[in-house]
């Protein structure tokens, strides 16, 4: 008789913002938003490799029309619950629908650099 | 089983096994809601299943659980190590010879709300359907009816998707119920088009027909296997009837499908509804 999801929650994850890399440039294309993340300053000892491997200051992430509507949603001050309370009333979906899809399209969004994410005490 | 819980309350974990299994429904925050079902031919002995488990209780130094009752369901409300209350009940249910364990899960530091329990155990009752009617479904928002002689043999839920297959034991009948969202990023052709292209390369279109239904636009097809198969010869020949139609008011998809070999054995026909309350069944039967 004991519950074997007792111990599972995400409010910490709900209540963590997501705030915009403010080094990143942005371009409107036709298909969404085109994001462009300068990489970290390069290594003066790793000269000999750049030499071999061309050094690219920055690389460009293609937001499609989900990811661009999420990105102009993040103005640092929103937390994870409030962007999932809005993808869910304009997508019609249920909350956890919206926060299944919110979680894997910003954790994406995240590890490319576009997104960092600011984590709040839990209640 | 038919069970009434809070609107808010959404299913995130489920077994499709009917004979044994559990299910899991949460809040925004957590899970607050467990089901567990196991078939037993006989009523167990509540009074000792409560004593054991509360006895497993007190020897992992927890603390000693109180006893609860709620009409015909026996209980346990004790305290978890994070400092959440769960209370578990359990209760047999001769009609279907299954014993049913639910349990409360509180958010750390949230007292127990009894009435809500009680309102929530006297919502359950199973549904016994006759052997040769339609079975009613509902979960994900979908509200369906499928053959008796078939089981559920697949779900899949994601953002905007929910897709749950039935098959016969031999394989040879499958219904498939789906309702997809977000539709502005994929469905960039007319419904129609878009549903052809979803039936296996294995079937041509025999015939297509579009309508409407107070506001949906519904398109039925039925199919036929494209080429000569021996299997058809042995077992019947295979026919596959799809309906799909468009909800204006919650902007999504809803298809049916209904995969059968020769002369139906069973005169109802799958039927999959909306929120509106508009139903198809596949190829348009009524």
């Amino acid at each position: 008789m004991k519950p074997v999801t007792s111990k599972a929650n995400w409010i910490s994850m709900l209540k963590a913002v997501p705030v915009k890399n403010s080094a990143a440039e942005i371009h409107e294309t036709a298909s969404g938003l085109s994001v462009r993340v300068f990489n970290q300053k390069n290594d003066s000892r790793f000269f000999l490799l750049r030499w071999i491997v061309p050094y690219r200051p920055y690389r460009t992430i293609q937001l499609d029309t989900v990811g661009a509507a999420i990105w102009n949603l993040c103005d640092g001050k929103r937390c994870v619950e409030e962007l999932c309370d809005i993808f869910a009333r304009e997508n019609r979906l249920s909350f956890h629908e919206a926060r299944s899809g919110l979680a894997d399209y910003l954790s994406k969004l995240i590890r490319s650099g576009v997104l960092a994410i600011s984590l709040q005490d839990s209640p | 089983m038919h069970l009434t819980l809070p609107d808010d309350w959404e299913m995130l974990q489920y077994s499709k096994n009917p004979v044994q299994g559990r299910c899991a429904f949460a809040d925004r925050y957590q899970f607050r809601f467990e089901m567990n079902w196991s078939d037993v031919q006989s009523p167990p002995d509540m009074e000792r299943l409560l004593s054991d488990y509360a006895a497993s209780i007190e020897e992992a130094r927890q603390p000693k659980p109180s006893p609860l009752q709620s009409g015909a369901w026996h209980g346990l409300s004790m305290m978890t190590e994070n400092g959440c209350c769960v209370t578990g009940y359990c209760r047999y249910f001769s009609e279907i010879s299954q014993l049913l364990e639910i349990c409360f899960i509180y958010p750390s530091g949230q007292p127990r709300d009894g009435s809500a329990e009680d309102k929530i155990l006297s919502s359950v009752h199973p549904v016994i359907t006759q052997a040769d009617a339609c079975q009613p479904w509902r979960a994900f928002g979908l509200d369906w009816c499928v053959s008796p002689e078939l089981s559920l043999s697949r779900c899949t839920v994601s953002c905007g998707l929910a897709e749950l297959s039935f098959c016969s034991q031999n394989f040879r009948a499958t219904q498939t119920f789906s309702r997809r969202g977000l539709l502005y990023l994929w469905l960039k052709e007319p419904m129609e088009q878009w549903i052809k292209k979803t039936i296996p390369k294995d079937f041509t279109v025999i015939s297509a027909k579009q309508r409407q239904h107070h506001g949906h636009d519904i398109c039925d097809l039925l199919c036929a296997p494209s080429s000569f198969a021996w299997t058809d010869l042995l077992f019947g020949k295979r026919l596959l009837a799809v309906s799909a139609f468009l909800c204006p008011q919650e902007g999504r998809l809803y298809a049916v499908t209904d995969l059968h070999r020769g002369k139906k054995t069973h005169p109802t026909a799958p039927r999959l509804s909306c929120s509106c309350g508009i139903s198809v069944s596949p190829g348009g039967a009524q």
